[in-house]
């Protein structure tokens, strides 16, 4: 453990890694997929190594991970997962059921496109698959956002108004597998900003209660109802924590969206993750060009940001929406969960051009970016 | 939070979880105490736990909650319980 | 054998009775009188896994449940690992707390197969019970792993494949404490649970409870005890305890190792409706099953029972 605080080289799953060994975890239980198999391999022999107080289980599969994960809460401790795709496919039915049922706990799953064609390269089919479970969903645009929203999600899900588990993700091999400079914080610092867990609900013998047991219907819509109410509850809790982290630490990630780039621009970049990060850089060159543009980046996309989002988005004539994922019969969910928040909100002015790019872990460049927001407008 | 939520799905143990599960019996078992010699054995092999013991130790059954089946009856070595096709005595 | 008088103690005068009576289970479950004296045994130190199962169904719903322990409803396949999560906790706050599993057959040898496998081959620190009623009761009666050959679900009117013993492939798994019981022998039962708990504290333990049902195997409650005699007299339903993979085999089932001394399969099927319609192949396959099954035992047997 770093007694000081370092910048380091660090790929996304380092990154990740340092945070959760960081975080005070009691059982950790990861299952090996790529690109996120070296989360599983860093934390495993941190535990070996005793560089923390944790029980590292090796757990056959990620159904079993999850599984893992929830009895861990259930029994008041802290937990941590990590998976990509076809693995975030399998444990899914555990996901909604920790969703559902309401176990706070902190997922990193690195983003990578589902199967077949078999692809380990990245983009967004997965974690857009578990926008229904009932957890919060964090998308980083680079490495120090990984850290630092690790940190985050555990103190968003813990908090009683919220009390629902998040993932925080990051784009498989761009920055999973890609370094760049991250700053770590000090356990110390960490400890102060994140207070130890405390479980609403213990299975213990001395307090007997059966978690789980059948639910008539009128109980059924008291539990979603209150899931619902903690999803609002949610995005003031996510910008306090965002501000919060900011101030200790000097890292603003914006809370729930982020907006770079030219105030009062015509035209807006809105998307997610790496994608977001490079359109900065598109954003910059077509206002030199003479389409005045900035970026709108969803950094959460669960609880959907709806009313901020809006607001921003309101101020573009044009909004060119990026979705590096399609739900097949339809169109890209950022795009359908945009477009009828703007319509349910009154921002009918603004013009939206939807594209979906980079699937499969298709490349996609600053250049990339101009030329389709080009074409787009143009139409 | 002031308002009563349900987080969690969670319940407490309680006797009759299922209601008045008399309700269900169509045969009640009755226990000849000149015949019970206290073996026991029917206390053992009650799958729903009827039976408590009165001050001698005698077996007692739950007519609240008996199901009615028989089970005590095949089991009892005395033959000392008997049924009848009714659902109360 | 722990005697009636103390186990009248334990459960009435401690408290420590498993379930509450008025539960939803069935009119002469055999899984409720299981958990009536296994979770005696456990003192409430236990804290329970239920997959979907008939258990997750007698607890009742709505207005409280009907056993005695905490308990953490979870989907089918998933008991062995949120078992291990639990565990793993409990390892480092209170290792005073049990972990058990407590799932049907459909839950363990079908569904949970590969949950079961990864946590027996961790050794966690779990008692999994089995209770073993030979098919997917809760749900109907749908033939499972455990199913023997011609009994009648609503999936197979007979098969002809022997049972999936998940008692063998533990002991294949190296698991230090294996054993078999019967709902009908309620003080092995609660021994064998008691001898889990107290003897091989700290390892993966596994007892398979054959547990009669009713509604599901077409039999009148009434007949049940005899029939659970039957079951170990023909030699069908084996007793015992395999310890650091030695079979010792439980003091009613001594006899029937020599199959001589078994009673005719008969006297076992007469009394259950699923086996109503047997024919004379699923009647010989039933019987190579049960050859099989004491194959295995004769392999394993600890040289002092020999």
């Amino acid at each position: 453990m770093a007694e000081t605080k370092s910048v380091e080289l660090l790929t996304g799953n380092e990154a990740v890694s340092e945070a959760v060994l960081r975080a005070r975890p009691d059982v950790i239980a990861v299952y090996p997929i790529t690109p996120s198999t070296h989360i599983a391999e860093m934390l495993a022999q941190a535990v070996e190594a005793g560089k923390i107080d944790a029980e590292f289980v090796k757990v056959e599969s990620e159904h079993s991970a999850m599984a893992t994960c929830m009895g861990v809460v259930a029994a008041g401790g802290r937990t941590f997962t990590a998976t990509a795709a076809q693995g975030l496919m399998y444990m899914a039915e555990n996901v909604f059921w920790a969703g559902y049922g309401r176990l706070p706990m902190v997922a990193a799953v690195v983003n990578r496109a589902l199967a077949p064609g078999w692809s380990i390269w990245v983009d967004h089919q997965d974690t857009m698959a578990m926008r229904d479970s009932g957890w919060g969903q964090i998308y980083a645009k680079n490495n120090q956002e990984a850290f630092d929203s690790v940190l985050q999600a555990y103190k968003i899900a813990e908090n009683h108004d919220v009390y629902f588990p998040f993932m925080v993700t990051l784009d498989g091999f761009v920055l999973s597998h890609t370094a760049s400079e991250v700053e770590l914080l000090t356990q110390e610092e960490v400890d102060e900003f994140l207070p130890p867990f405390e479980p609403m609900f213990k299975l213990h013998p001395s307090n007997p209660m059966s978690y789980g047991a059948i639910s008539l219907p009128d109980e059924y819509i008291a539990l979603r109802e209150d899931l619902m109410k903690s999803m609002e509850r949610a995005k003031k809790v996510i910008q306090d924590v965002n501000d919060e982290f900011a101030k200790k630490f000097g890292r603003d990630w914006g809370g729930l969206i982020e907006v770079t780039g030219e105030e009062d621009a015509e035209v807006g970049i809105v998307t997610m993750s790496t994608i977001a990060e490079e359109s900065e850089v598109a954003a910059e060159m077509l206002t030199k060009e003479g389409i005045p543009t900035s970026v709108t980046r969803v950094r959460v996309f669960r609880p959907f940001p709806k009313e901020v989002l809006v607001e921003q988005l309101k101020k573009y004539d044009k909004i060119v929406i990026i979705d590096r994922s399609m739900s097949f019969g339809h169109a890209g969910p950022l795009y359908l969960e945009t477009s009828s928040a703007m319509r349910e909100l009154g921002a009918i002015d603004t013009k939206i051009y939807p594209t979906v790019m980079g699937l499969g872990g298709q490349d996609v460049s600053y250049k990339d970016i101009i030329q389709r927001v080009k074409s787009l407008i143009k139409s | 939070m002031s308002e009563e939520r349900k987080v969690h799905p969670l319940l407490k143990p309680v006797h009759g979880a299922a209601g008045r599960t008399a309700d269900w019996r169509t045969q009640t078992p009755k226990i000849d105490y000149e015949k019970c010699t206290k073996c026991e054995l029917c206390w053992l092999n009650c799958p729903d736990d009827i039976f408590s013991h009165d001050e001698e130790g005698y077996p007692v059954i739950d007519y609240e909650y008996c199901k009615g089946c028989l089970i005590c009856v095949a089991v009892c070595p005395r033959d000392a319980i008997h049924f009848v096709n009714e659902s109360e005595i | 054998m722990v005697k009636l008088a103390e186990l009248v103690e334990i459960e009435e005068k401690q408290g420590y009775v498993g379930i509450k009576k008025g539960n939803l289970a069935c009119s002469g479950c055999g899984l409720n009188l299981a958990l009536r004296h296994a979770l005696a045994a456990l003192e409430n130190h236990a804290v329970l896994v239920v997959p979907a199962c008939c258990t997750s169904v007698i607890q009742g719903f709505g207005v409280g449940y009907g056993i005695n322990a905490p308990v953490f409803n979870c989907a089918f396949a998933a008991a062995p690992a949120v078992a291990t999560g639990i565990a793993n906790m409990y390892k480092r706050t209170d290792p005073d707390v049990q972990v058990v599993v407590w799932a049907g057959d459909g839950g363990t040898a079908d569904i949970g197969m590969a949950s079961l496998s990864g946590a027996a081959e961790r050794d966690e620190d779990i008692i999994y019970v089995m209770y073993n009623n030979e098919a997917y009761q809760n749900t109907g009666v749908q033939k499972s792993g455990a199913t023997p050959p011609g009994a009648k679900t609503t999936t197979s009117s007979g098969e002809y494949r022997p049972r999936k013993s998940v008692a063998r492939i533990m002991m294949a798994h190296g698991v230090k404490y294996v054993a078999t019981a019967s709902s009908f022998y309620p003080q092995d039962l609660y021994d064998k649970m008691r001898r889990a708990w107290k003897d091989h504290k700290g390892h993966f333990r596994f007892i398979e409870i054959w547990s009669p049902c009713p509604p599901g195997w077409n039999v009148d409650p009434i007949d049940i005890p005899e029939m659970s005699k039957m079951a170990v007299q023909t030699g069908y339903w084996p007793l015992f305890e395999a310890i650091d993979g030695k079979i010792y085999l439980s003091k009613q089932s001594k006899r029937f190792r020599d199959p001589a001394n078994r009673k005719p399969i008969e006297e076992f099927l007469k009394p259950q409706g699923r086996f109503k319609s047997i024919d004379e192949s699923h009647k010989q396959a039933l019987m190579k099953d049960i050859e099989r099954y004491w194959d295995w035992i004769e392999r394993f047997l600890a040289e002092e029972e020999k």
